[in-house]
């Protein structure tokens, strides 16, 4: 018989509910995002809700299922523990969270924290309100939620989550998250590289959408990630946010074949013949996203920086890949590599407390990131060839002279270090694997 | 001296025995010549008859005259008609409990497929599977008459000799002698005048993008990440990489690429094809070559020949071919390999069947047209892995992986 009410659907999405062997779907590769929400929902001393917002396909939902299999296997009470999927498509009616919430099986301990694993939240009515109500009641709920970040961003305004819950951004996966999913055993991330040197290439021109991770049907690829991004991300979530959907996946499409480059509304305006101020409204609905992000010019004056226009880049290299027309060539595979480096370095920022930016002079000098941190400034230069030329050396060194870096790192698309220059060098491959030590590092060559 | 009978030893693809009354019915002799000529060669041993224990000599009446006759019988039954080195007839074992007839069959490759003449014109193909003789399949037929058509006519200057240089019988040795590695060996016949120099200043080795091959596929210059370039001039060659990964390329055109065999293999895939099949976690993994690695490699490896050769700037003198083509891969008992992409589904029901059984894969020679090389090098990359999939049991063509599907891009077939 088909299952059709809300409980038949709460039951066998819970199926440890009925045996407390039964497990979801398990996926046995973590991301430290999911043993962050593990940890956190243990902590009973907080009662903060967390919300977790990402693109559409990085991987929310398992993250989700995957905290429920390490709670239970961590001995939680199985009874109370629910996950509820709001987007599950036998559901005939909405279902509010509250719902979820009050629905106690067989075994449920009052007297005993509650987990609610809350997937795809925004589909519920109002549930921001009663995220609010349930973190101020304070009964020992343990609350987790995923959504993608455009349909939260709607939600938003309406109640605010000051005081009740943290945000945490579940981004496409890192080159070592990446990696792990073609580990043998318990290898470390070092060895499988070694093993198979193209996972960096691999990771470049798919990116980090666990999807694709073991498919090298490039086009293939690429052709998927544009239908979904396009039609689904963008055209599906944004037609609810009421924007011009037609318009903003033309500005998407731009923004990810330069991505890296200045943005400014009027040029935009120009070329989508729209008005710079509907621009920089999309602009606006497409970080929401998470699809892309914003990086702001270094000044040591905050107001100087107001002034100055940002660089956008897109969140992750696959969709850069996917959205360039052009093959393999030079200039794309310096997007991937900056696209790349930037998504690593968003997660070493938050590590090292620091704050991202870009410097360029007015001579013409750049450095394509800046890493400010309490009491060291570290300037990051990108480049995708093989082999540092003296010049760009020269021009960096200076460059980081300028905006007073206390140490200039050079990311490098060699396979082996060059020899002996003046400035720290590191390879793609080994940057990406460990960023928040390569920027730490004080180690030459 | 006469050879040791076979006593003790079991049937198996190189290996086949025929109680003495077979000689009344020599078209089943041929069938079996035949399906060796079509697989990797092998023994049929005439008047040994397989027993529990220990195989049974049945001694052959009148040995020198049953020779003679067989031989006509094989040289009338079998197309293309065979040359004198790939059969062999000899009266062993007479002082063993003979005499028994061997016929040693030592197929040339660029022959295939060899057929069984039969009425009115027909004509039919076997090959060996384990210790069976199994027709093949019409896919296998056509494949075997493609691709390097040339090569396969063995169309060769007047006078040249049929086999691989000396260098290349000390490089099988050296190879087989190594535990756990994959290796793609390639030799011109006459080797040519590769100046190396100018080959050093060039990204050819190191980007792989100059051959075709996208970076992010599985190939040759992976050798890099372990290892920068390096001349060395003992063995004449620029060598990169180094014990797990490593990439050589001589003065004579000849390349050698090899790898740890451990570099082939991938627990995440056979993971995820575990969780497809049973719905699983934790599915015990066995050793699985990733074809997509196993592919890779090995066309890869023949697109960068295809490269050298096309340069004529590289080269004082071009080598000429054939070009001397094999595969080697050690430590392979008890790995299995997929068939088509790694995470294709529905095979592990049937996964005995194709767990391999013997130590070693070691390919016979294949003489490749150098034309062949630089216009179809995925081509003859493929005909370089069909045996290999055979003697894991994929007999036909589609078990291949596609070369788009393993991330090489367009393909060059």
């Amino acid at each position: 018989m088909a299952i059709s009410s809300f409980v038949e659907i709460l039951e066998d999405q819970n199926p440890w509910w009925r045996s407390a062997a039964r497990r979801a779907l398990s996926y046995p590769r973590r991301r430290e995002l999911q043993r962050q929400v593990v940890a956190r929902i243990k902590r009973l001393d907080d009662r903060r809700a967390l919300v977790i917002r990402g693109p559409r396909q990085v991987g929310k939902t398992v993250l989700l299922l995957q905290v429920a299999d390490d709670l239970l296997a961590a001995g939680w009470p199985p009874a109370n523990l629910a996950y509820f999927d709001f987007s599950d498509d036998r559901l005939q009616a909405t279902v509010s969270p509250r719902q979820v919430a009050e629905a106690h099986p067989a075994g449920f301990d009052p007297d005993l924290p509650h987990a609610l694993l809350l997937d795809e939240i925004s589909r519920a009515p109002h549930w921001d309100r009663w995220l609010k109500q349930a973190v101020d009641a304070n009964d020992g709920a343990r609350i987790a939620a995923t959504d993608s970040g455009a349909a939260l961003l709607q939600a938003a305004g309406e109640e605010s989550g000051q005081g009740r819950w943290d945000e945490a951004i579940c981004e496409t996966y890192s080159l070592r998250d990446f990696a792990a999913l073609h580990a043998i055993g318990d290898e470390d991330v070092g060895v499988i590289l070694g093993r198979d040197p193209a996972l960096t290439e691999r990771y470049l021109a798919v990116g980090g959408f666990p999807e694709h991770a073991h498919n090298l049907d490039l086009p293939e690829v690429r052709r998927r990630l544009r239908r979904d991004i396009a039609d689904r991300a963008i055209r599906r979530d944004l037609t609810r946010a009421g924007v011009e959907v037609e318009q903003v996946a033309r500005l998407f499409a731009y923004l990810m074949e330069s991505s890296g480059a200045i943005f400014t509304a009027h040029s935009r305006a120009r070329d989508l013949q729209a008005d710079p101020r509907s621009i920089r409204k999309w602009l606006d609905s497409l970080l929401a996203t998470l699809l892309v992000f914003r990086l702001e010019p270094f000044h040591s004056r905050a107001a100087a920086r107001l002034r100055s226009a940002p660089k956008i880049f897109a969140a992750d290299p696959g969709l850069v890949a996917a959205f360039s027309a052009a093959a393999e060539d030079n200039r794309l595979r310096g997007l991937l590599f900056e696209a790349a480096v930037y998504r690593h370095l968003r997660e070493a920022a938050h590590e090292l407390e620091g704050e991202l930016s870009y410097f360029r002079a007015p001579d013409g000098l750049e450095i394509d990131f800046v890493l400010s941190m309490p009491g060291a400034i570290i300037a990051i230069e990108v480049t995708s060839s093989t082999r540092a030329r003296s010049e760009k050396l020269r021009r960096a060194r200076q460059a980081a002279d300028r905006l007073g870096a206390d140490r200039l790192l050079l990311v490098h698309g060699g396979a082996v270090a060059e020899p002996a220059e003046p400035v720290r060098q590191v390879s793609l491959t080994r940057f990406l694997a460990d960023p928040t030590g390569a920027v730490r590092s004080e180690e030459v060559g | 001296m006469s050879r040791p009978l076979p006593l003790k030893k079991k049937e198996g693809e190189r290996l086949e025995f025929k109680g003495a009354q077979i000689l009344h019915e020599p078209d089943k002799v041929a069938r079996a010549v035949v399906a060796m000529l079509n697989t990797r060669g092998g023994e049929v041993w005439i008047g040994v008859r397989e027993a529990p224990g220990r195989n049974e000599a049945e001694p052959i009446q009148d040995a020198e005259n049953a020779r003679t006759r067989l031989q006509d019988s094989l040289l009338d039954a079998i197309e293309p008609r065979l040359l004198h080195d790939e059969i062999e007839l000899s009266i062993e074992g007479e002082d063993q409990g003979g005499p028994v007839l061997r016929v040693g069959v030592r197929p040339d490759s660029r022959r295939q497929p060899y057929a069984v003449l039969g009425r009115h014109g027909a004509r039919y193909f076997w090959r060996r599977f384990d210790n069976r003789t199994v027709p093949l399949t019409r896919e296998e037929i056509g494949s075997r008459f493609q691709p390097a058509a040339s090569a396969k006519t063995g169309a060769q200057p007047p006078g040249r000799r049929m086999e691989p240089p000396e260098i290349l019988r000390g490089e099988r040795e050296r190879l087989l002698s190594r535990g756990r590695r994959f290796a793609v060996v390639l030799e011109p016949d006459v080797g040519g005048d590769l100046i190396k120099q100018r080959l050093a200043q060039t990204d050819y080795l190191s980007d792989p993008t100059c051959s075709g091959t996208p970076r992010s596929s599985y190939n040759y210059a992976h050798a890099l990440y372990h290892g920068g370039m390096v001349a060395e001039p003992k063995k004449g060659s620029l060598q990169v990489g180094d014990e797990s990964f490593s990439l050589g390329v001589l003065g004579s055109g000849g390349i050698r690429f090899e790898s740890a065999l451990d570099n082939l293999h991938s627990r995440g895939i056979i993971d995820s094809a575990g969780r497809a099949l049973f719905g699983t976690p934790g599915f015990p993994a066995p050793d699985v070559l990733v074809p997509e690695a196993l592919t890779g490699y090995t066309c890869s490896t023949l697109r960068l020949a295809a490269l050298l050769l096309s340069k004529e700037d590289l080269w004082d003198r071009l080598p000429e071919g054939p070009l001397w083509a094999a595969l080697f891969l050690t430590g392979l008992e008890g790995w299995l390999l997929p068939p088509g992409i790694g995470l294709s589904f529905g095979w592990l029901h049937e996964i005995e069947r194709h767990r391999y059984g013997e130590e070693v894969f070691a390919e016979e020679w294949l003489a490749l047209n150098l034309d062949d090389v630089r216009d179809h090098p995925d081509a003859c990359g493929l005909r370089l892995l069909r045996p290999l999939y055979w003697s894991f049991g994929w007999m036909r063509e589609d078990d291949l992986p596609a070369i788009q599907s393993v991330g090489l891009g367009p393909p060059r077939l």
